[in-house]
């Protein structure tokens, strides 16, 4: 039986996706229902395959990193095969975990263009109609943020610099009050006695 | 604009080159803002519109893009990009504004800038208009 091979192309990335149809579902000879493997290459970065748990674990991650992206949103991506976050300087870290043993995860770094162009990719899939992955399950699940939600990045911007800033004029306050009742006392011990002829100062 | 409407079949939507300079002058941050009102239709169609065209624009936003991801060995496309931009801005949005004057200050707003191209860029398949729908859906 021979195997169908699609293949999808944006810019810099190819996914590749081969299997075969199932009869016992009705399908003509050029579909696919079941992926035997998959391939996405990226320019200047190794290739990566697997099965479809895989891939669907990819499509999943990726999807969901757009939406957070997108959305303005900080939360890592992380599952038992893939971990995607945005770092401090612009690029995509993508961690690839093998379910081989004693294989190290594989690290890549993207930029912003590449991971349209895989994005990209995965859409043009979706919307094949000769291969069929239920993209349903695939799609983020993201929960609209409540009015009263609480982000610990806008609570520490927000609260903690006019806290701080109270704190320090009340420590200022505090010691300068100390200092001046201090010194007021030590006037109050010290009594100048001036009709004598010679002056005379008391220190109790 | 009109031309990518007319081919959507968005015409009772935007008839004419006025109706939708009409809706961009919605925007608050521009010197020729108006307070008409918006509707659900028209706001879809405006979605439409901007996911349709940046497929047109779409080798034109990832090389910007790309030279940013780069901009050590290959910033001038990113430069020329952010220049005209500003000039833009400065032409059509009311600079007395704090958040126009805070985007057109280069450091603040790089990364702005940036997210601006991710999201058109992100805009640009098939997905992008279930996608930029999802997004505006969920600000």
């Amino acid at each position: 039986m021979f195997q169908n091979k699609y293949s999808f192309n944006q810019s810099s990335t190819e996914l590749v996706i081969s299997g075969l149809p199932d009869y016992s579902n009705n399908d003509k000879k050029d579909n696919i229902s079941i992926i035997s493997s998959w391939k996405l290459s990226i320019i200047n970065q190794p290739e990566i395959e697997g099965s479809i748990d895989h891939l669907r674990c990819v499509i999943r991650a990726f999807y969901k990193c757009a939406a957070l992206s997108l959305l303005d949103r900080e939360e890592k991506v992380e599952s038992e095969l893939i971990n995607l976050n945005l770092d401090k300087s612009g690029n995509y870290r993508i961690i690839l975990k093998s379910t081989k043993p004693n294989v190290k995860p594989l690290k890549l770094n993207i930029g912003y263009a590449e991971f349209s162009d895989i994005i990209n990719c995965f859409d043009q899939l979706k919307n094949f109609n000769k291969i069929k992955i239920d993209f349903n399950e695939l799609l983020p699940n993201i929960k609209k943020k409540s009015f009263f939600s609480f982000d610990i990045n806008k609570f520490s911007n927000t609260i903690i610099p006019p806290f701080l800033a109270l704190f320090t004029i009340s420590i200022f306050t505090f010691i300068s009050v100390y200092f001046y009742e201090n010194k007021d006392s030590r006037n109050k011990n010290i009594s100048i006695i001036s009709n004598i002829p010679n002056i005379m100062i008391k220190i109790k | 604009m009109l031309a990518i409407s007319n081919k959507l079949n968005l015409q009772h939507l935007f008839p004419s080159k006025v109706s939708i300079w009409k809706l961009r002058s919605n925007n608050p941050m521009r010197k020729s803002h108006s307070g008409n009102k918006i509707n659900i239709e028209q706001f879809d169609g405006l979605i439409r519109i901007t996911s349709e065209m940046s497929k047109y624009l779409y080798p034109y936003i990832r090389a910007i893009v790309s030279s940013k991801d780069n901009q050590i060995n290959k910033p001038e496309l990113w430069n020329d990009f952010q220049y005209r931009f500003i000039e833009l801005i400065e032409e059509r949005f009311n600079t007395e504004s704090i958040i126009v004057k805070n985007l057109l200050n280069y450091k603040y707003s790089q990364e702005y800038y940036k997210k601006i191209l991710l999201t058109l860029s992100l805009a640009s398949s098939d997905e992008g208009y279930n996608r930029l729908k999802f997004v505006m859906a969920n600000l």
